[in-house]
């Protein structure tokens, strides 16, 4: 069992990295193209940026693509209303608060002030997920880029800091309204919406590893993930995330199957099911509207 | 031509951004009007493309106007800024009130106190109205002077009621919406202390410290207790050993059930049931917005507003339950019908909707928190009549009861009214029997502390 332990502990040793890379090329088309300048100048010029779109459509890559093209340290948090600002800050750990006060030893920073003193990116995502509380102490960090930390004194942010939030377009459950004053500090809204077909098709290549697909069966997959979000019943999609986790299961079992599209019906539904939500049309079940659509598609 | 042959010097921004903020804060469409970090914003965000370009494209000074307004405003913005790429005059609007926010909140707050403390006061409303001629007629403050007041309880209520009864007779557009603008704000202001009240009673129990943490929910005394209790020496001490208040993860599943009658319309010294369960109601939502929730509304009919599992904005919907305030049954039944074709309006028939706020409910997990909040004047028991029906509706209710849903009724203060009594008292008393608490809507402070008490209990 120690030994156990012991291996496991070398591996975890041996999985710690700087920073994660992006494994797959990230399509910088269409509107990426746009998004990614936009986003690059805003934090040249010292701009806070928030992406702004429905889950799955490259929000989080597109803001890990910019940190690693311009070779900042990448740091994030998921909002939600447990997060505190201590989980963002940092605290001081109370046992060496009491052997040794506070002081820079007893302190435990948070992703935030990592970033701000490593001069590198924040990622902010799902704001509107944050309580008052915790956006308001984000307000000093963007607007004056320093933090008072208590009693160690004011911190303050290396030039290349940046901060990139991104939220969703719909309020749901959990959502708080961002306060004015952060609003006000947000200086521009990018908006990214679901892709084009040209670059969405590309995307789903990229992002499969050994892709070999026909290009029949990828257009059927697109055809597919395209007529969810058509549908008029369908209050969540299926994200370019859902045509990607498709793509790469019919690419790997393919050979199992008779037909492409024996093999995009085994797949579709369960891949395509766990994120959609029906608009409260009555009788109708996520599972019935994937095998609708399937069906339309592949006869 | 094509737009993208349109090019401009980087001078043409000196002219482009403070036209265009001009513009959208002149636009009746923008709630929240664009501060001057906007335009700051604005002219960063050219510079790189500038730089680039040698020139400022028609695309750069959109795309600049667009990104840097918010979310909601976007779609005003790229028709402002085209308007002005365009050179298209600005379309006529009446000129936007120069007081706003706070700065009519404080006046209608002063006004308000002055009227209400002082309803005699040496002539103040005269001069009140004399400087702003359209917030009201004399009428408007004198109508008040020598009768009791209807309810109004000290401070932030008493503008609250004000308020209400400023809207419901104010005819110019302009000043009903920001009549209903200072509303919204000061309910929901009510709403956000409740949230903060529920938050703090999350916190229940101790547990020990975790590394990131915030020290500042450290219980001191306790983690001095257990400290002592270990008998640990100052370098022995770890994190762990200090406690922390402990969150109580309380899930809710919450029903609203309003009543629209044609019974809650009656006024009563320009008041009506109406008004005082929208005055409670709001706050109630807005500081529950976090939890699950669903709104229906009933009189002969039912209308689901929002179901548990939905996923709608609740602002809107606030906006509209506050809009009840000036509405007669009528226009309620137009809003909702789009007609009124003679069919059954506006009785009491609130069982539809209480067996759907059951069926709701149940359906939620039963380890969360299931509570239905009932707001009506309980006008339920027509005393010359079979009231089978109504017993249904305590039949239900006591289904709820049993099955471990929480019933909370908001009661309209009209109900105890000579002219209600009749009707009202079985109503009253058998809820009370099933162990509902039943709390009046006078005072919407008052009202949302008792309800904290019961969210509290649960």
């Amino acid at each position: 069992m120690a030994e156990k332990e012991q291996g496991f502990r070398k591996m975890l040793e041996k999985s710690i990295v700087e920073n994660i890379r992006i494994e797959h090329p990230v399509v910088l088309k269409g509107q990426y193209e746009t998004a990614y300048s936009l986003l690059k100048d805003a934090l040249d010029t010292g701009i806070t940026p928030c992406l702004v779109g429905p889950p799955g459509v490259g929000k989080s890559l597109l803001a890990r693509k910019v940190a690693e093209d311009t070779a900042r340290s990448f740091h994030e948090v998921f909002f939600d209303e447990n997060v505190t600002p201590s989980r963002l800050i940092g605290s001081f750990d109370p046992a060496l608060v009491v052997r040794s006060g506070r002081n820079i030893s007893s302190f435990e920073p948070g992703p935030l002030i990592r970033a701000m003193v490593e001069g590198g990116l924040f990622v902010a995502h799902e704001l509107n997920r944050a309580t008052e509380f915790c956006q308001n102490s984000l307000i000093a960090p963007l607007e004056e880029r320093h933090y008072h930390l208590f009693p160690l004194g004011m911190v303050k942010a290396q030039e290349s800091f940046a901060f990139v939030a991104t939220q969703n377009p719909i309020e749901t459950a959990g959502t708080y309204r961002l306060s004015r004053v952060l609003v006000d500090r947000i200086g521009c809204w990018i908006r990214l919406t679901y892709p084009t077909k040209e670059t969405e098709l590309e995307i789903l290549k990229e992002n499969t590893p050994a892709f070999s697909l026909p290009v029949s069966a990828l257009d059927k997959i697109y055809e597919i993930v395209k007529m969810t979000r058509e549908s008029p019943v369908l209050e969540i999609p299926a994200s370019p995330r859902s045509g990607i986790y498709l793509t790469r299961l019919v690419n790997k079992y393919l050979d199992r199957f008779e037909t492409e599209d024996a093999a995009i019906r085994f797949f579709a539904p369960a891949v395509l099911a766990k994120e959609m939500k029906i608009r409260g049309e009555e009788g109708k079940s996520v599972g019935k509207v994937v095998d609708e659509i399937i069906s339309k598609v592949l006869g | 031509m094509s737009t993208s042959s349109l090019e401009y010097p980087f001078h043409y921004a000196n002219y482009f951004i403070p036209e265009f903020i001009e513009r959208m804060r002149r636009s009746r469409e923008i709630v929240e009007k664009p501060s001057p970090r906007q335009s700051i914003n604005m002219g960063k965000i050219l510079l790189p493309g500038y730089m680039r370009e040698g020139c400022l494209k028609f695309e750069d000074l959109l795309r600049a106007a667009v990104i840097t307004s918010q979310v909601d405003n976007q779609k005003m913005a790229e028709k402002i800024a085209l308007d002005v790429l365009t050179n298209v005059s600005e379309y006529e609007e009446e000129p936007q009130e120069d007081l706003e926010g706070d700065q009519l909140l404080s006046l209608l707050s002063k006004k308000t106190q002055e009227v209400y403390v002082t309803p005699m006061a040496k002539g103040l409303e005269q001069n009140i109205v004399n400087d702003h001629p359209n917030i009201s007629a004399p009428d408007q403050f004198t109508k008040f002077k020598n009768k009791p007041d209807v309810g109004v309880g000290p401070g932030e209520d008493r503008i609250l009621k004000f308020g209400a009864k400023a809207f419901k007779e104010e005819r110019d557009e302009k000043m009903r919406r920001l009549l209903a603008h200072l509303l919204k704000e000061k309910l929901m202001k009510l709403g956000r202390e409740l949230e903060r009240k529920d938050d703090w009673s999350r916190f229940a129990s101790v547990r020990p410290f975790q590394p990131g943490e915030d020290t500042d929910s450290i219980e001191e005394d306790r983690s001095l207790e257990n400290i002592l209790d270990l008998g640990r020496k100052i370098e022995e001490i770890r994190p762990e050993d200090f406690m922390m208040l402990k969150r109580k993860k309380r899930n809710r599943s919450i029903i609203y059930i309003q009543d629209i009658s044609n019974t809650m319309f009656y006024d009563y010294e320009g008041i009506n049931s109406v008004n005082y369960s929208v005055l409670s109601l709001i706050p109630l939502m807005w500081g529950l917005r976090n939890d699950k929730w669903g709104l229906i509304l009933y009189e002969s009919n039912s209308h689901v507003i929002k179901d548990l599992t939905d996923e709608m904005d609740l602002e809107p919907i606030l906006e509209q339950l506050l809009d009840m305030i000036t509405m007669t049954t009528t226009q309620m039944e137009f809003r909702f019908r789009g007609t009124i074709d003679g069919s059954t309006w506006g009785g009491t028939i609130p069982n539809k909707s209480i067996q759907w706020a059951y069926e709701q409910l149940s359906e939620a997990p039963e380890r969360s928190d299931r509570i239905c909040f009932y707001f009506s004047d309980f006008v339920l028991t027509d005393p010359s009549r079979d009231n089978d029906e109504s017993a249904k509706n305590y039949e239900t209710i006591a289904r709820m009861v049993d099955d471990g849903i929480r019933v909370f009724a908001g009661i309209s203060p009209l109900a105890q009214r000579e002219i209600f009594r009749p009707y009202t008292t079985t109503a009253i008393a058998k809820l009370k029997k099933l162990g509902v608490p039943m709390v009046e809507t006078y005072i919407p402070s008052q009202f949302l502390e008792k309800a904290h008490a019961f969210l509290d209990e649960g």
